[in-house]
């Protein structure tokens, strides 16, 4: 009975990593007269822990891995 | 037809070109006070055109300012009902084809615009001197050539004048109240007519 209780709970680790999303969102901010933007705050909406700021060349590097109990 | 403009005002007709976007269009006094909303449409397509100077003649002989905004586009214009108009209240003119093509104003690296369903979450930029932004994406990976902040409004910021983290205050008559986060506070004097005519850089 125990190996069953630790093989589901091996079984329910590995798939919640399968579904595990990398996250790589990047890009550059820039106004109106194409000028970049610096301190731009970009952060995920379902994801808010996941943020950063827009450097003083505009551009920016969302990076890191969703886990299921994030989403 | 493809158009340039967003918003345009000639002969005294306001013209508005959506791309499923909403549109509107205020009155406001020469010192920022609301008179009337004259039009709200949400995910509009095409072309309206219409009269602002037909809802203002029953009020006092003035000059005002129609506010017209086309999604994150908002533009201003001077209008005055001390001569008779005598045009007439309502959208004049529509046409479904006339529309913009969004490459004029969008790149193409950005998304149009995704229904939610379709979207798995939503990119959200922030910034205390910029529009803030919402976009929908559809994948977590995702390589952004470049993403537009417009203004609040129908100004630009001054060269050399970066504010990294401020905040903004209007609705004043003639100057804006800028205080920023390390309590250096900035006053603006303009002329409150002059940002019409594009001399507030």
């Amino acid at each position: 009975m125990r190996k069953i209780i630790v093989f589901v709970l091996m079984v329910s680790m590995l798939a919640g990593k399968s579904i595990a999303q990398q996250v790589s969102l990047s890009g550059k901010v820039i106004n109106p007269d194409e000028k970049p933007i610096k301190k731009v705050f970009i952060y995920l909406a379902n994801n808010p822990s996941l943020s950063c700021y827009s450097d003083t060349l505009g551009n920016f590097s969302l990076t890191d891995i969703i886990h299921p109990s994030m989403m | 037809m493809r158009q340039d403009k967003i918003i345009a005002f000639e002969n005294r007709k306001l013209s508005l070109y959506a791309n499923n976007q909403s549109i509107s269009v205020d009155v406001i006094t020469v010192s920022g006070n609301p008179i009337m909303n004259i039009l709200n449409l949400n995910y509009s397509l095409g072309t309206f055109s219409l009269f602002p100077e037909a809802y203002i003649s029953g009020l006092p002989k003035a000059i005002y300012i129609v506010r017209a905004r086309v999604g994150n586009t908002f533009q201003s214009f001077k209008i005055q009902n001390i001569i008779p108009s005598g045009f007439p209240q309502g959208i004049t003119e529509y046409d479904i084809n006339n529309i913009i093509d969004n490459s004029v104003t969008e790149p193409k690296s950005e998304p149009i615009i995704e229904t939610k369903s379709e979207a798995l979450d939503t990119l959200v930029l922030v910034h205390d001197f910029y529009r803030s932004r919402k976009i929908p994406i559809s994948s977590y990976s995702i390589q952004y050539d470049t993403i537009h902040l417009n203004n609040f409004a129908d100004y630009s910021i001054a060269e050399g004048f970066e504010p990294s983290v401020t905040y903004l205050y209007d609705g004043y008559a003639n100057f804006t109240n800028i205080l920023s986060a390390d309590s250096i506070q900035f006053i603006i004097d303009y002329d409150t007519l002059s940002f019409m005519e594009g001399d507030l850089k």
